[in-house]
Formats: C-alpha cells, structure tokens, sequence
C-alpha cells in the first residue's frame, strides 16, 4: 500500500508497476474475480502504449476476462481489435480465440428459444454448477402462489386436530369421572371418589396420549409431499436435488457409515448403537454429490447380562440429533481434520484425544470460533486454505449454531445440533402465518447452500 | 540442628523445583526446534517433488507453446540451479520463489492452448502441480507456525535464560516476495 501512495499519478506507470499490477490482474482473473481483473486491465490498456511487451498478455486476458464475466461483446470488439493489430501474436491469438467464441455464443443464441420452450417433464435436461441463493420475499411469494391452497387446507386440519384432541380429553375426563361415580354407586363405597378419579386418570392419560398421538400422524400425512418437497424444489430450481421423507434400510445403513467415519462425535471403531433419519435429501450440485438428513443418534447402554446370556438393555442416551451432512471434498487427501466450535465441552473432550494434535492457524476471527485437530498438521492446513477458514467463519454465523464438521479421506462432514424434531408441521402455531415456513425454508437452505458456502465445486483445475 | 534441617529440606526441595522447571523448558525448547525441523524438511520433501513433475510439464508443451519458449528455457534453468548443491539457502528460497512464479505463468499460457487443455496428460499433470503448488503453501504456513513459536519460546522469559545457554538463535519465517505481496488499489492508481 505503501508504495501505491508514492505513485505520482499524472505521471506514466513505471515498468515494474505495470507488471504489478498484471500480476494482480492476472491473479484476480484466476480467482475468478472477474470484475475486478476487467478494471485493472481496462486501466492498464488506458496507460501503456501498443508497443508494451506486455500489451498483448493484457488484451488476452481482458478478453477471456469478458468472457468469464458473459461480456460477450464487449469479448468479441476486443478480439477484432487484436486480430486488426500489427501484432502477428495478437491477430493469431485473436483469430484462435474468436473462433472458440463466436460458436459458444450462436449455440447460446440457438438454445435460448428451445430453453424457453422446455416443459416441466425434461428438468434434468441441462446441468447447472451452482444454486442460486433465494430471499425470503422470494420464498413468500412463492408461498404465496404455490402453497397458499395447501397451507389453507392443512390450517383446517390443524384446528379440527386440536378441536378432537381437547373434546377427546374432556370426553375422557367426564367419561373416567362418570365411570368412577358408577363404580362407586354400585359398590357403596363410602370413601372420596377423587382419590379413586385420579388413579383412574393415571390410566386413562397413557391411552388419550396413544389416541392423540395417532390424530397427529394423520394430520402430518401428506405434509412433506406438500410443503417440505415444493420448498425443496423452491430452492433447487434446476431439479437436481431429491428429497425422501424416509430411506430404505440399504440407505440408512450408508447414513450409519457416514454418521461413523465422520468420527465427529466418536471414533469410528464405534458403530452408533441406533440411527433414526428422516427428511433426506441427495443429489448433485454442480459436480458435487451432496447428502443431508435430519438425524438421531442415541447409544443404548447395556448394564447385565440376564440368565440367557443376553444383555439387558438399561437405558439410552443422546449422541446428536439435528441435521447431518455429507459431500466429496475438492481436495485430495488420507489425513483426519476436526473443526469443532470454541467451547469448554469441546475442549473437555478434546481431552480425548482420538482426534489427533491441536492445530493453530493464522486467522483470528476463525481461531476464535473453532478449534482444529487433525493427526496431519500440513494436510490441515492443505484443507483449511485461508480462503475456506474465512468461509467457513461466515458460514457458522449465518447458521447461528453450533457447527460441527470433520474432513475425513476425502469427505467432508458436517453436524449441526438441534434440540427440536425439523421439518414437522406445527400444531400450536398456525400453518397460514408465514414463521414455520420461514423456519423450515432458513434450515434447508443453509444445509443446500453449503456447496456453494464452502466452495466445494472448486476444483483444483477444470476441464 | 532442627532449623538447619529444615533448611536443607526447604532448600533442596527449591533446587529440585528449579531443576524440574529447567528440565523442562529444555525439553520443550528441544521440541520446539525439532518441530522447526520436521516442518522444514516437509517444505523440502514437497518442493522436491515439484523438481520432479517440471520436466514432464516440460517435454509435454515444449511442441506446442511456438511463443513460450524462453520461459520453458527459464523454467528448466532455475530448476537445475535449485537442484545444484552450491547455493546458499537464502538463494534457493528465492529460486524457488522464482519457480513458483513462472510455473504460474506457464499455467496460465496453457490456457490460450485448447489443444494442449483438452490433453489428459497435461491435465493430470497440472492438476498434480496446482495440488503440489497448494500443498507447498500449506507446509510453508505450518513452517511459519513451528518458527513462531520457537522464536516466541527463545524471547520469552524464563525460556529466553535456558535458550541463551543453549545458544539458540531466532530463525527467519519463510516470506513472501514482495512483488507478489503488494496489494494494488487500482483506484487509486489511475484516478
């Protein structure tokens, strides 16, 4: 920066700086800042002369620079310029690259009626790289002209639901206390009826709770198809994504080998004892497969053996529950590498050290956050490149949660905690106000949009 | 006698403490320089293995690249001078900053080249030097980090008394050239 400010600008670029600047050029056009590369190049072409030895690296790369930015014509004048030069160089390279161009841009000019014309039924028909993010007033106005028929059908059944559910607990009650005095009567039974009414409500409770239970499941059926599905398909416009409310038992056994060589909660010689999933979704996106469900993993403790020989189970714990991902990562490498969020408990357990060595990196703010493990200081440092240290910062604010993630041979994995069952409807909360659908439109995308987030399309180097 | 004992044990017990607190900050000065080490011979083993990959890069677009000859010329050249034994390590950072700068270049010259780009070859070959090229920096930061904190544990008091009877010196970070460094408000440059 320094040396920026010693510059005298009226005065011509020096030699040195004009290669500075190229360099940096050059740079931001590899890491795909396109704009930025155009306002350094146009600027430099501005300043030095056609002579220049670096005119022609100039031009070439303002042009592919156009291109990357869809700047067609702006690409194709500059070309003609090239190929009208004195410059033998220029006018092939101009010729070359005019040639690559100029077809690119009719298919593009052929395709885009067929494109207009395309129905629902081919949407797999083109491949995408990325999927747009989408606003909230976007996804209210799809609501809004999409989901309003079926919100309004499903609000019906919600009241009708909560309707039986407080007429079957007051029939219940008056049944139990009518059944009580009945009993009463007839026995001539002197002693209080209440005692009596609230040992029979003891009974009664568990079945009116079976019988609630049951009223629910029929009011959530159909729920995800309708709701879940289209905010799914919302988000994945191209069609690239699936969704399934519930996998096969081959499926889920894959979730448990994910849940175990992420190592995330546990080292992976420990199979979890059970894994429940639901709400799945998988796909590709761009050149990344991805999969992501909403989990439950608890351990079942077994305390003794009874006469058979077989162990009695005593009881259960948690180990996580909340959502699950899992997706190729665009490097390669063997090692394993935790990111685990800044907390005392992560420490504690850390303790336990399964997840190899602590790694200390430069960046502050991301220090700040999480702590790193891996059992390869240098494969840690490979993955975690100052560029997705920062991304990976952004992204565990935009979650506002705690964020788990591991990169394990070649996958990255990530775990985000939820005390609450996701994607379900609400029976206390009316369906038509726009809150629950903003909850579950929030937790998919953050979970879609982690391709994009971390960067996991990048690859090292692209057909 | 009571209080002459007491004494000794008291003064005893001190010398043990000082000299388990010494032990100590040696073993973990030991550590710290070994760690150095360890990372530093992890840059070479990586800048070694680049040695390796230039000449096939080489020989695959010497027949291709009619304008790039003299950086093909350049890369070879500085190649062999980071191989050769005889230069100081100052030089050889330097010449291997050199390399990673033209290897850059060259990369992005493969680039006007759709024939050379559609090659399996030369796209399994880049692929191995952009994976070799960020694995480099990765060993570089974790370099940095050993020297840090190495350099830390010398100035720091009480380590910096056993690092002086050790005759432990700071070390230099491995830093980036300043041509590659320099941040351009362009901006501010042309207005």
């Amino acid at each position: 920066m320094l040396a920026i400010r010693e510059i005298d600008v009226d005065k011509s670029l020096s030699p040195t700086e004009i290669d500075r600047l190229f360099i940096e050029g050059d740079r931001n056009l590899h890491r795909g800042n396109f704009s930025t590369a155009i306002n350094i190049f146009e600027q430099l072409l501005e300043v030095i002369e056609p002579s220049h030895n670096q005119y022609f690296n100039i031009q070439r790369n303002l042009v592919k620079a156009y291109q990357k930015q869809e700047q067609n014509e702006k690409a194709i004048a500059l070309c003609l310029l090239m190929i009208d030069s004195n410059s033998n160089i220029a006018n092939l390279w101009g010729t070359k690259f005019m040639a690559n161009l100029v077809p690119k841009i009719e298919q593009e000019v052929i395709n885009k009626p067929n494109e207009q014309k395309m129905t629902s039924s081919s949407p797999h028909s083109y491949t995408s790289h990325s999927i747009k993010s989408k606003t909230l007033s976007e996804f209210k106005q799809y609501c809004q002209e999409n989901l309003l028929d079926k919100l309004q059908e499903l609000e019906k059944k919600r009241i009708n639901t909560l309707f039986t559910i407080v007429i079957s607990g007051i029939v219940f009650a008056i049944a139990t206390w009518c059944f009580c005095q009945l009993i009463f009567a007839l026995l001539q039974i002197n002693n209080s009826v209440f005692t009596f009414y609230c040992a029979a409500l003891g009974l009664v409770i568990p079945v009116w709770i079976i019988f609630c239970r049951g009223c629910i499941q029929v009011y959530g059926i159909g729920f995800k198809h309708n709701i879940i599905e289209k905010i799914i398909s919302f988000i994945d416009d191209e069609g690239t994504l699936k969704y399934a409310s519930n996998l096969f038992l081959e499926d889920k056994r894959q979730t448990i080998l994910g849940f175990t060589r992420s190592q995330i909660f546990r080292d992976e010689l420990h199979e979890p004892d059970k894994l429940e999933q639901e709400d799945c979704v998988y796909g590709s996106i761009g050149d990344t497969d991805i999969f992501f469900a909403e989990i439950v993993v608890e351990n079942i403790k077994t305390a003794y053996l009874n006469e058979f020989e077989k162990p009695e189970f005593s009881g259960k714990s948690s180990l996580f529950h909340g959502l699950f991902f899992e997706a190729k990562f665009s490097k390669n490498f063997i090692s394993r590498t935790f990111i685990l969020p800044n907390t005392f408990k992560s420490k504690v357990a850390s303790l336990n050290n399964w997840r190899g060595e602590k790694v200390n990196l430069e960046d502050l703010e991301f220090k700040h956050i999480f702590n790193v493990y891996s059992d390869n200081q240098i494969e840690a440092r490979y993955i975690l490149s100052t560029n997705l240290m920062s991304r990976l910062a952004q992204f565990n604010q935009k979650a506002k949660r705690k964020v788990y993630i591991s990169f394990v041979d070649g996958f990255v994995y990530i775990a985000i905690p939820y005390r609450q069952n996701l994607f379900e409807p609400q029976l206390f909360r009316s369906m038509t106000s726009f809150s629950p659908l903003r909850d579950y439109f929030l937790d998919l995308q953050l979970m879609i949009g982690i391709v994009d987030d971390l960067n996991l399309n990048r690859r090292i180097w692209q057909k | 006698m009571y209080v002459l004992l007491s004494s000794a044990v008291v003064i005893l017990l001190l010398g043990f403490t000082v000299l388990m607190i010494g032990i100590q900050i040696y073993n973990s000065l030991v550590a710290k320089k070994n760690q150095v080490s360890k990372s530093f011979s992890s840059v070479d083993v990586l800048l070694k293995k680049r040695w390796d990959l230039i000449p096939n890069l080489v020989a695959i677009v010497k027949n291709h690249m009619e304008f790039e000859q003299q950086t093909l010329a350049e890369i070879t050249r500085l190649r062999s001078r980071a191989m050769s034994g005889d230069i100081t390590p100052e030089q050889r950072l330097n010449t291997e900053n050199q390399i990673t700068r033209t290897m850059g270049n060259i990369m992005a010259l493969i680039e006007n080249y759709p024939e050379l780009k559609s090659n399996n070859h030369v796209t399994q070959l880049l692929e191995s030097l952009n994976e070799t090229e960020e694995q480099i920096s990765a060993a570089r930061r974790f370099y940095n980090t050993a020297v840090t904190d190495y350099n830390n544990a010398i100035e720091m008091f009480p380590s910096n008394i056993v690092a002086g009877y050790m005759k432990y010196a700071a070390k230099e970070l491995f830093v980036t050239p300043a041509e590659e460094r320099a941040n351009v408000n362009v901006g501010e440059l042309f207005n």
